[in-house]
């Protein structure tokens, strides 16, 4: 029971007369990885965008390491979910901050939000960048960047704080396949004691590192193994 | 044949450099005033309170509509017959442009805004800035940027509008040159002079908007 981080109790979404999903229901155990496929328009992003709290479920209920989002919350409570940064989201289109270098990106959330030191900051922001390969890079603002080094940084930026649960919502599209690789075998060395929720529809390459994969077709969550 | 007579106008150099002031008094005050009415306005349209966005729609409709001259002339002639005030052509003017300037600059801004992707502010949440840190800190810096050449735009736009006000007396440039005409008898020189002077503030202010593009306004939070 608490072993699991993640509990989707019959949920149903829908925006105006779309049906996303309707009771549709799964837990995550604390440290599984696990892969969701399904095809494009299926709900996968509006499914991880409602376990971060980005979208508001209509009906049942979604509950995060203990902490429980009701779909009539108050932004309030939303907003306390979110200051636990249980969450890593990296999102599908890249959303990196244009107006700040590589490293500022990393480093203003920790000075903004947490009070960090900007030289702790720094420091701690060196190192992921280090761990991604863009330690060369730390000066160049987002616009300079190609688009494989762009992609590396957002993940990095999700991984900051330390995150309980990741979560990748189609990172590899339109990667080749020698960044495929790259990424998922830095996304391995970090990703001990973490959940991992990765989303995709390319199902040529899984990461021999899942646990479990699910397919989301019809607004139903199909366990295929 | 008509003869020039630049150098006689120049002796009149005080006389224009009063009028000079009066016109960007005029333009950088109905600039400032429009702008704080704009932001209201973003404010009510972004708020999604049904009744003020109607309000404010209506606002935005009427004096997008009404000429900037017809204002003037309104508020300055039309006005203190029912109100009982008396303007001076300045406050009259003043008034008339920030109406009519503020439903343009808060469309501007709008679309700065609706610009930056949702995931840009989203993001900021992810990692645990409140919504505050997140629009100042994110939006803010990128807002500016996008909408710095529409304010200058506006801004050039104004400068120009202002000569209207010559129509109700105001000192400002177009109505000093007439003045001098009516001392000097030199249409051509004067009016010469007056575009010169237009053209050397309205290309000054191109400049700056060139140099605009490259400023990162993070540097402001
Ligand atoms: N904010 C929204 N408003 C309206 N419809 C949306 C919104 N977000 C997603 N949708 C719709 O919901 C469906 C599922 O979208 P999405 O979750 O992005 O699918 P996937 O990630 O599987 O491709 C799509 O039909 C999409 O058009
Ligand atoms: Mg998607």
């Amino acid at each position: 029971m608490s072993s699991d981080i993640i509990e989707i109790k019959n949920i149903s979404k829908s925006f105006g007369n779309l049906t996303v999903f309707r009771n549709l229901s799964v837990s995550i155990k604390r440290d599984e990885k696990i892969l969701i496929t399904g095809p494009n328009g299926s709900g996968k992003t509006t499914l991880l965008r409602c376990i971060a709290a980005l979208e508001r479920v209509d009906n049942g209920k979604i509950i995060v390491d203990g902490f429980k989002i009701n779909p009539y919350d108050s932004w309030n409570n939303v907003e306390k979910f979110m200051k636990k940064q249980k969450i890593g989201f990296v999102f599908q289109e890249i959303q990196l901050w244009p107006h700040f270098t590589a490293l500022e990106n990393l480093t203003k959330p920790f000075i903004v939000a947490k009070g960090i030191s900007k030289n702790t900051a720094n420091k701690m922001a060196e190192e992921i960048l280090t761990i991604f390969g863009l330690d060369g890079k730390k000066y160049q603002y987002p616009d300079f960047l190609s688009g494989g080094q762009k992609r590396r940084l957002f993940i990095a930026r999700a991984l900051i704080m330390d995150p309980e649960i990741l979560i990748l919502d189609e990172i590899t599209a339109n990667l080749d396949i020698e960044l495929k690789r790259e990424i998922f075998s830095i996304i391995r060395k970090l990703m001990k004691n973490k959940t991992v929720i990765i989303v995709t529809h390319d199902m040529s390459n899984i990461p021999e590192f899942i646990d479990k994969i699910y397919r989301l077709e019809k607004g139903r969550l199909i366990s295929l193994h | 044949m008509y003869s020039f007579n630049f150098l006689f106008i120049f002796s009149y150099w005080h006389v224009f450099l009063a009028g000079l002031i009066v016109t960007l008094l005029l333009a950088l005050s109905t600039f400032a005033c429009a702008f704080v009415i704009a932001i209201a306005l973003v404010v009510i349209k972004k708020s999604g309170n049904m009744i003020l966005g109607k309000i404010a729609d209506i606002y935005s409709f009427v004096f997008k509509s009404i000429p900037a001259l017809v204002m003037i002339i309104w508020i300055y002639y039309a006005l203190p017959l029912f109100l009982n005030v008396a303007l001076s052509p300045f406050v009259a003017a003043l008034v008339a442009l920030s109406l009519n300037l503020s439903p343009f600059v808060s469309e501007s801004i709008i679309s700065g805004i609706n610009a930056i992707p949702k995931g840009q502010y989203e993001s900021a949440l992810l990692l645990g800035m409140n919504k505050i840190q997140a629009m100042r800190f994110v939006v803010f810096p990128q807002v500016l940027k996008n909408i710095m050449p529409d304010l200058m735009g506006w801004f050039v736009t104004e400068l120009k509008f202002t000569s209207l006000a010559s129509i109700i007396g105001l000192n400002e440039l177009l109505h000093v040159s007439n003045i001098i005409i009516s001392h000097t008898f030199l249409p051509f020189e004067v009016y010469t002079m007056l575009a010169l002077i237009y053209l050397l503030f309205v290309g000054a202010i191109e400049i700056a908007v060139k140099r605009s593009k490259r400023i990162n306004y993070k540097v402001l939070i």
